[in-house]
């Protein structure tokens, strides 16, 4: 099937450079986002995982103007979609875009969709919101998209309500709504979290699907089995910036910087001292390395300034985390002994396919490491 | 070829193609277009027709025109809109009805009401004055307060007379002959023109107020806020007074006054509404897909705030009727109109400030179905208008079709 994705290969998609969002407080100005660069490629899955208020969903707002300005500032050095940049648009030509070309789903399936309208009105919204069109064409449409996402029984259940679904139905129709524009990029926001693991793993299967028809996922997510089941790359977000970055194998395999190694030991179960007796809780600096308040490996180098520079740590070029001790004059080896793979943490995980197997065989035996 | 449950087809949109689709005339739209050319021609033709006479001997005022237009409006943005969404229900309106006779019984009520308002001008003027047929009781009953001429059965000796309802005059006569059918009817042509032209002049300000605090917020809230709050503070009834002053009694004047100043409550309760519905979730998803906030508006936090508007505005009809039963209770009417205050005022022997009407010249008591029966009317109206309120929200909750 011929689809719009013939842009050309060598720009990504998406392309952030430097984004930063502030929010205004009673407290003063709260940096949400400081300074995030990553890239999408076509047809790439690229996961953003981080701790609850790291920043992961004010990102994904920010790209299409979704937080609330004011009492938001959003600026960036760049935001380029398909060539283009969006950061510097108005709000109506921002409008034309969310929709048809960068699509959002969100995390509770529940209150994603408006309980007064029938799901077959509600998943051609977006083609609605621009124009009006007849209720005919709308309704083949309509079932389309439910079968697209899964849904049996499509045509009957057009006229059903919202309240009518389970959640994991929900969440189905939320991405029927999302893909109704034939967006290129589609945007997760922790679409998984709400619903149980069984509904989780079929949706999952749903993202693949929707990849494979060529459209970029730039997917928000703090729970690692989604991570490994659906990424092609990986984006660790710590504090409003982002601490490694790099494909999914890479990063699982041999996880390097310091946060990331405390976010995958919190997920797993290990034997040596817990998070809590490795790293102590403080408040997060709004200066140099963000995580340096925690972490166990902190010098003075990592405090003052700008963000520490992404310096290359593993055999894979993309590689990369934003820790001074992987500089030119670190010495990264005490940091690397602590590293631990979600991948062989749990027995479990063997069973979830080839990137498990893959990442295991990858990773240094290290797990638990003591202090 | 028709797409297979294993294998979907999904095409790619032509956005230019729904570009060119794009529809401008909607059935609300055409009602309203069409409504208001209506009156316009009729209101022309009287304009330019000799006497002051449309046809026969109706003679329409500036209030029916008003309650014309009012009407069209409810009909084009309230009815055809409703309809519209009950339409799309599975279960039919039928049903729906036949479980909850109360709504059923409310809605024919209202129905009817208004069916009456809208036909209200074939009525004519007032019957004449027929002082000598005064207090004839309702058919059934006996009145020991008898007319000079009992058009009934009388029994009784000539000091005692006794005179029995009759056919002629079924519901009775007050005080001036007048049959009380008659002034039921009357009385409910003023209760449907208040309520139409209320809720077409109220239900659009509140809304639109209310939605554009909620949505805007800040500044814009503090200060439509702030103003309503101070309207609420003005005693409508008082303005009336004022107007009443220069003026004189008008229906057109108690409506505006009124509704100037009261359809602050109902803006309020819409704001907060709005403040909790712009929070859903499917405010942020219409939003992720491109929505203006004018369409998040009409689309998602309008109807979804119909919960507490509609009952909110079926209420402050109902009172609407109450005051002007009120307002014609206390004899600050329009003499030529016929309100169901004024009937029951007029059989009281109370003596009202004020008013220029003498004591009355019989008890109450004697002439109990002179203010009965527009007291029933009354009770009946703003029953009916409650429990259609009640009626309408849920209609208009598709949670509520569990069938």
């Amino acid at each position: 099937m011929s689809r719009r994705r013939d842009g050309p290969v060598e720009t990504p998609l998406l392309s952030v450079r430097d984004l930063r969002t502030r929010i205004r407080t009673d407290g003063g100005w709260l940096h949400a986002v400081d300074g995030v660069s990553f890239d999408v490629d076509r047809g790439e899955t690229v996961c953003l995982v981080g701790e609850s208020g790291s920043g992961k969903s004010v990102t994904c707002e920010s790209l299409t103007g979704l937080v609330p300005q004011p009492p938001a500032e959003v600026s960036a050095d760049a935001v380029e979609f398909d060539g283009e940049s969006v950061i510097d648009r108005s709000a109506t030509e921002l409008r034309s875009i969310r929709g048809r070309r960068i699509a959002h789903v969100f995390q509770n399936p529940q209150s994603a969709l408006d309980p007064v309208y029938a799901v077959g009105e509600q998943v051609t919204e977006s083609i609605r919101i621009h124009e009006d069109v007849s209720r005919s064409a709308a309704r083949g449409r309509a079932v389309d998209l439910l079968r697209r996402v899964g849904i049996p029984r499509a045509r009957e259940r057009l006229d059903s309500y919202p309240h009518e679904f389970s959640g994991g139905m929900q969440q189905r129709l939320a991405i029927a709504v999302a893909l109704a524009g034939d967006p290129d990029l589609l945007i997760a926001d922790e679409p998984t979290t709400a619903v149980d693991v069984t509904v989780q793993a079929r949706l999952l299967d749903l993202f693949r699907s929707i990849v494979g028809d060529g459209t970029s996922i730039l997917l928000v997510t703090h729970d690692l089995r989604v991570v490994a089941a659906v990424a092609d790359r990986v984006l660790v977000m710590y504090g409003g910036t982002i601490v490694e970055r790099g494909p999914v194998e890479a990063v699982f395999g041999e996880p390097s910087h310091p946060y990331t190694q405390a976010l995958f030991d919190s997920y797993g179960e290990t034997d040596g001292p817990s998070i809590d007796e490795r790293t102590a809780r403080g408040e997060i600096p709004a200066d140099g390395c963000r995580f340096r308040a925690e972490c166990p490996h902190a010098i003075d180098e990592c405090a003052g300034g700008a963000q520490p520079p992404f310096h290359r740590v593993s055999g894979a070029a993309a590689h990369a985390a934003s820790c001074v001790h992987y500089g030119a004059d670190g010495d990264p080896s005490p940091i690397r002994e602590n590293a631990t793979s979600p991948m062989d943490s749990r027995a479990e995980r063997e069973s979830e396919g080839e990137i498990a197997e893959s990442s295991s065989t990858a990773t240094p035996n290290a797990e638990g490491e003591p202090r | 070829m028709p797409p297979t449950e294993d294998a979907p087809q999904f095409e790619d949109l032509d956005w230019d193609d729904i570009q060119r689709s794009k529809r401008t005339v909607t059935a609300e739209r055409a009602a309203l277009v069409v409504g208001v050319a209506l009156i316009a021609l009729v209101r022309a033709y009287q304009w330019l027709s000799a006497g002051p006479y449309l046809i026969g001997d109706l003679r329409p005022a500036t209030v029916d025109w008003v309650f014309l237009l009012a009407a069209t409006v409810v009909a084009a943005y309230g009815v055809i809109p409703f309809a519209k969404r009950l339409r799309r229900r599975r279960v039919s309106l039928f049903d729906a009805l036949r479980r909850r006779p109360a709504v059923a019984l409310s809605s024919a009520f209202v129905a009817g009401l208004l069916a009456v308002g809208v036909a209200g001008p074939a009525l004519g003027g007032s019957p004449p004055l027929r002082f000598h047929h005064a207090f004839h009781p309702p058919v059934g009953f006996a009145s020991t307060v008898p007319p000079q001429e009992c058009l009934g059965v009388e029994t009784g000796g000539a000091f005692d007379r006794v005179c029995h309802g009759t056919w002629e005059y079924p519901l009775g006569t007050n005080k001036r002959g007048h049959p009380l059918g008659f002034l039921l009817i009357a009385g409910a042509r003023t209760a449907a023109y208040v309520t139409v032209i209320s809720a077409a002049f109220i239900v659009p300000l509140a809304a639109a107020v209310g939605v554009v605090a909620g949505i805007r917020g800040g500044v814009v809230d503090d200060l439509l806020s702030a103003y309503v709050d101070v309207q609420l503070c003005i005693p409508a009834l008082l303005l009336y007074f004022i107007g009443y002053a220069y003026y004189g009694p008008s229906l057109l004047l108690l409506l505006a006054t009124f509704g100037l100043l009261s359809w602050g409550g109902i803006a309020r309760l819409v704001r907060s509404e709005v403040i909790q519905r712009r929070g859903e979730g499917y405010v942020l998803v219409a939003r992720s897909l491109g929505a203006s906030g004018a369409y998040v508006a009409r689309r998602h936090i309008i109807p979804n705030s119909t919960n507490t508007l509609v009952p909110a505005v079926f209420q402050l009809l109902a009172l609407f009727v109450l005051i002007e039963a009120g307002v014609a209770f206390l004899g600050f009417h329009e003499v030529g109109t016929y309100s169901w205050g004024s009937t029951i005022s007029e059989s009281s022997n109370a003596a009202i400030a004020g008013q220029l009407q003498e004591r009355a010249e019989q008890p109450a008591y004697k002439i109990w179905w002179a203010s009965t029966l527009p007291a029933a009317a009354l009770t009946a109206t703003l029953v009916a208008f409650k429990t259609l309120g009640d009626g309408v929200r849920d209609a208009l909750d598709p949670r509520g079709d569990r069938s």
